[in-house]
């Protein structure tokens, strides 16, 4: 199978589903991009962006219980998968060799 | 991961609206994952920043989250979209978001489309509210289709809409069989007492059971009672609602009240519904039962009878019914009916006169032209950005889409702009309205407002435009790319857009053309109106009417002296010039036409019978008025009542009945008059000849003295250099000699004169800004289409300049090109305006439906504008630069 290249934003979601583990649903994701990148993150793209990386199978959901917080709705767990940690391998290590010996 | 400040007793509540958006537009699964995560982040961003800032946090999601999750799969496992998702609501939505933002990209073309259609719906609403209440407002009349009513028309006396004589009336309400009941009603002017001043009132008299035949309920007390209106019964009467506001502020204790009417005591039973004030039925103050008198005079037509059919009878079986009594009592009454029509007619034709359905429809022609070029514009707008946007359209056609689909975005675009556009066209009609209210006299025009039936028509035009302007073109450019993707060819350069294109523009040109004729037409015919000569000059007139009430003038001595009293006591004051009271004034009032005999033509027939336009006027009236003096002499005080009766002719008169001015002195003629009989009198000068009151025809005159033939209905007039400050002074010495008698309408005749014509003047103003509309929207389609296809042709005059040709030769190409579509759209428009010109002959004056001078003249106008809408393409095309146009490509 070739290996799957990934976009800058799929790049983040990844790397925040590998950073949150367990707790990793729509909140968690939008503020940890959002603390580290200072950007303003949608929850629509990041749920676009997921869907998308579990149609390539990178990442899997589960559907959690419902909480008070969040008026008695559930919650949608991410986990990162075999080969979505694969695939965030390559991408990194592309992204440190195109930088290799660059002063940016 | 931080800790969430954890608020369980949640103070600051969830954002109403943005939350249901989300409900209402994300499917499910999304929905409830999304909304909980909104939830929860609004609770945190409460907790650390404040309610305000989360709940604008908050909407900003939400309207983020709306757009991305829609794209959204609705099954959480993979599998492809059902083809039913194309037609679904979702699409319509991206695509509302698309156009918004096509909108907001291109500020100058969604400017200028929402602008051209503001103005063209605009147009079309404001004649739909001014045709609203005559066509679509369901009438105040219970089931008006089975209504009928009767009309008399005396062709050659002008008469169109003639009322009917009471005995008349009542010998049909007594044997038509078609009608299960034959009303009517007749208006006439009193003097109310009893309230204040005396004032003069409109007073409508109906038979008893007028209302319940129209279905009127009174807001306050009864309607009339079987047999109020029968000879003898004690008067009452109902108020119209305008009135009950006016001068007795609403006051529902008005019933039971007595007034005078004329001198008799009227009882206030109730007030009429405001619903019925439409047309002349809103002049009504007072409603009072219509006496049915059969020995009423014959030729005192006043009554407009108005039946329910009987069930079954139709309007033109009834008619068929009538015409055999009318034609029976004809016989009977030859002296009196011949020359005379009658019919019985819808409720339609009834209460608008034809020239109102004519203007009606010539207005609703140009709005319709004006819609057409407003729409032929934006839809070569439209085709112009399809054409930009080929490569898009190719792509997507390639790629599996249909044609619906790349048709859809237009079409949803062209619908917002619309909308906005219709929005302005209400706005637009609305300003109009004002105009319009303020500027009218008659309570018709000043009632005009927007209701929901105006809303309804700007929102349906709104609707609709968007198939003409952005449908067709988007279908048609749908269906080349497709075929153009399979052969790899372009679109929008081909032949076929071209004349696409040039056809659209030549029906603009011709549609502008044929308004702008006949909005020439109408100007013409109103100057005609308006500049033509009266028989004498307005403006230094001061005029009044007064009504002598029976009680204090009861026979003929009384109004003589009151007469005589006015004229001295008037001519005294110090800046009048000269007073006159008449029975009439000659323009002014409507005819009083009476039939004439012992002329040099009397005729044969009773048809042939020579008849005049009858005047009794005071000794100095026709100095006063400003009515020449032909030959003999005009009245002087020694012509009183007992002395030689004596006739003053009108030019026309003389001349028609005895061939020439002069030898009409001295001719005994003999007057006929139903209330005072067969008169003789002695002619004893001529005098000069005035418009009838449609200001359009002169009619033969007869004027009599007025001390020989007392009436006490007067007009009042008073020469003055400055009428208006006169007016005070007259008012005053009025008042001194009879305070009983009310004075109305005191005013300056030019004055009475453009309230008169102010109607008129409006039609024309719709009339010339809806042709000028049309004018420029034309020019500005003329000018986009010719720019554009120079644009379009660059690299082909890059390539003829290469070749040698001059900048002149090839600006002369462009303006003859623009110049060729012009002069087609010119020939057809001729043609359109010919016939919409015929359509609108009766309602012209002055001028023929076929004036060359219009014709030509509009034809110069357009062919010049066409051409400077060609010239500046043209200037650009001459400068093309021939490298630069070659390189592009």
């Amino acid at each position: 199978m070739p290996p799957t290249t990934l976009g800058e934003f799929e790049q983040l979601v990844l790397l925040a589903l590998l950073r949150l583990g367990e707790d990793a649903y729509g909140v968690t994701l939008c503020q940890d991009i959002a603390d580290r990148t200072g950007r303003d993150v949608s929850l629509g793209s990041v749920y676009k962006t997921l869907e998308r990386l579990e149609d390539k199978g990178l990442v899997a959901s589960r559907v959690g219980e419902p909480t008070a917080e969040r008026g008695g709705r559930r919650k949608k767990h991410y986990r990162l998968q075999a080969l979505g940690q694969q695939a965030l391998q390559q991408s990194l290590a592309a992204l440190r060799n195109m930088t290799e010996g660059l002063e940016i | 991961m931080r800790p969430s400040p954890g608020h369980p007793d949640r103070v600051v509540a969830v954002p109403r609206v943005p939350a249901w958006l989300v409900a209402r537009l994300v499917r499910e699964p999304h929905r409830e994952f999304l909304l909980g995560d909104l939830e929860e982040q609004f609770t945190r961003a409460a907790a650390q920043d404040g309610p305000a800032r989360a709940r604008h946090r908050y909407w900003r999601q939400a309207v983020r989250c709306i757009g991305a999750a829609r794209s959204l799969r609705p099954v959480p496992s993979g599998g492809r979209p059902s083809p039913a998702r194309r037609l679904d609501m979702s699409r319509v939505f991206d695509d509302i978001r698309t156009g918004l933002r096509s909108i907001r990209r291109s500020p100058g073309y969604s400017a200028v489309s929402i602008l051209t259609l503001a103005l063209a719906i605009g147009a079309n609403t404001l004649l739909f509210s001014i045709a609203n209440p005559l066509v679509v407002r369901p009438l105040p009349l219970k089931d008006s289709g089975t209504l009928g009513w009767i009309l008399m028309a005396h062709p050659e006396r002008q008469v169109t809409r003639g009322r009917v004589s009471v005995p008349d009336f009542m010998e049909w309400r007594a044997s038509l069989h078609s009608f299960s009941a034959l009303a009517g009603y007749g208006v006439r002017q009193a003097t109310l007492l009893g309230h204040g001043d005396a004032t003069r009132v409109v007073v409508a008299h109906a038979t008893a059971d007028l209302p319940e035949v129209w279905g009127l309920t009174p807001i306050v007390g009864r309607a009339f009672q079987p047999g109020e209106d029968a000879p003898g019964q004690p008067a009452v009467g109902l108020l119209s609602h305008r009135y009950w506001q006016a001068a007795f502020q609403g006051d529902p204790a008005v019933a039971g009240q007595t007034y005078f009417l004329d001198g008799r005591p009227v009882t206030v039973v109730g007030v009429m519904p405001a619903s019925i004030e439409l047309g002349t039925l809103s002049l009504i103050d007072v409603w009072v039962p219509l006496t049915l008198d059969a020995s009423a005079p014959r030729d005192d037509r006043w009554v407009l009878p108005t039946g329910r059919l009987a069930p079954g009878a139709t309007v033109a079986s009834a008619d068929a019914e009538f015409q055999t009594l009318f034609a029976a009592q004809q016989r009977d009454h030859p002296d009196l009916l011949d020359g005379w029509t009658a019919r019985v007619t819808t409720t339609q034709a009834a209460i608008a006169a034809e020239n109102t359905w004519v203007i009606l429809t010539l207005l609703g022609i140009v709005v319709t032209f004006v819609l057409l070029i407003a729409c032929a514009n934006l839809a070569n707008l439209v085709m112009a950005r399809l054409v930009a946007r080929r490569q898009e359209l190719d792509v997507r056609v390639a790629l599996g889409a249909t044609r619906w689909e790349v048709v859809r975005p237009w079409l949803v675009e062209g619908l917002l702009l619309s909308v906005c556009g219709g929005a302005g066209g209400v706005a637009i009609a609305y300003g109009g309205l004002r105009v319009i209210n303020a500027v009218a006299f008659e309570p018709f025009l000043r009632a005009l407002a927007i209701d929901g039936y105006v809303l309804a028509f700007a929102a349906g035009i709104s609707v609709a435009t968007p198939l003409l302007f952005a449908l067709w073109p988007a279908v048609s450019a749908g269906r080349a790319v497709t075929s153009a993707a399979l052969h790899g060819a372009r679109i929008g350069g081909t032949r076929g857009a071209a004349i696409r294109r040039n056809l659209l523009v030549g029906a603009q040109v011709a549609l502008a053309l044929a308004l702008l004729v006949v909005s020439g037409l109408a100007v013409q015919s109103m100057l005609f109106i308006r500049n033509s000569n009266l028989g004498y000059d307005p403006s230094p007139l001061l005029t009044w009417g007064v009504s002598l009430p029976a009680d204090r003038y009861a026979d003929d001595a009384a109004r003589a002296r009151y007469v005589a009293d006015t004229v001295r006591a008037l001519s005294a004051l110090p800046d009048v010039r000269g007073a006159a009271l008449a029975s009439a004034l000659p323009v002014f009032d409507a005819d009083a036409p009476r039939p004439i005999s012992g002329t040099r033509h009397d005729g044969d027939t009773e048809a042939e019978r020579p008849w005049a336009s009858w005047f009794a006027v005071s000794s100095g009236f026709f100095d006063t008025i400003g009515i020449p003096l032909l030959t003999g002499r005009t009245f002087t005080e020694a012509d009183r009542a007992g002395g030689l009766p004596v006739a003053v002719l009108g030019r026309l008169a003389a001349e028609r009945y005895f061939d020439d001015v002069g030898s009409a002195i001295g001719a005994r003629i003999v007057i006929h008059d139903s209330a005072l009989g067969a008169r003789e009198a002695t002619v004893i000068g001529v005098v000069g000849d005035t418009r009838d009151n449609q200001l359009l025809h002169t009619s033969p005159q007869v004027y009599v003295p007025l001390a020989q033939w007392p009436v006490p209905a007067l007009a009042g007039i008073v020469r003055a250099d400055d009428p208006s400050s006169a007016a005070t002074g007259v008012r005053t010495t009025l008042r001194r000699l009879d305070d009983a008698v009310a004075v109305s309408n005191l005013q300056p005749m030019t004055q009475t004169i453009s309230q008169a014509l102010s109607s008129n003047a409006i039609l024309n103003g719709l009339f010339l800004s809806f042709a000028g509309l049309a004018l420029v929207l034309a020019t500005a389609g003329l000018f986009g289409v010719i720019s554009y296809s120079v644009g379009q042709r660059r690299r082909e005059i890059g390539i003829r300049l290469a070749l040698g040709a001059s900048p002149r030769m090839v600006g002369r190409m462009v303006v003859s090109e623009g110049l060729r579509v012009t002069l087609a759209g010119v020939a057809a428009g001729l043609v359109i305006a010919m016939a919409l010109a015929s359509l609108s002959a009766s309602v012209l004056f002055g001028v023929s439906p076929r004036d060359p001078l219009t014709f030509g003249g509009v034809t110069a106008i357009v062919i010049i504008v066409a051409l400077a809408a060609s010239w500046s393409p043209a200037l650009r095309a001459m400068r093309v630069d021939p490298a630069r146009a070659l390189r592009a490509e």
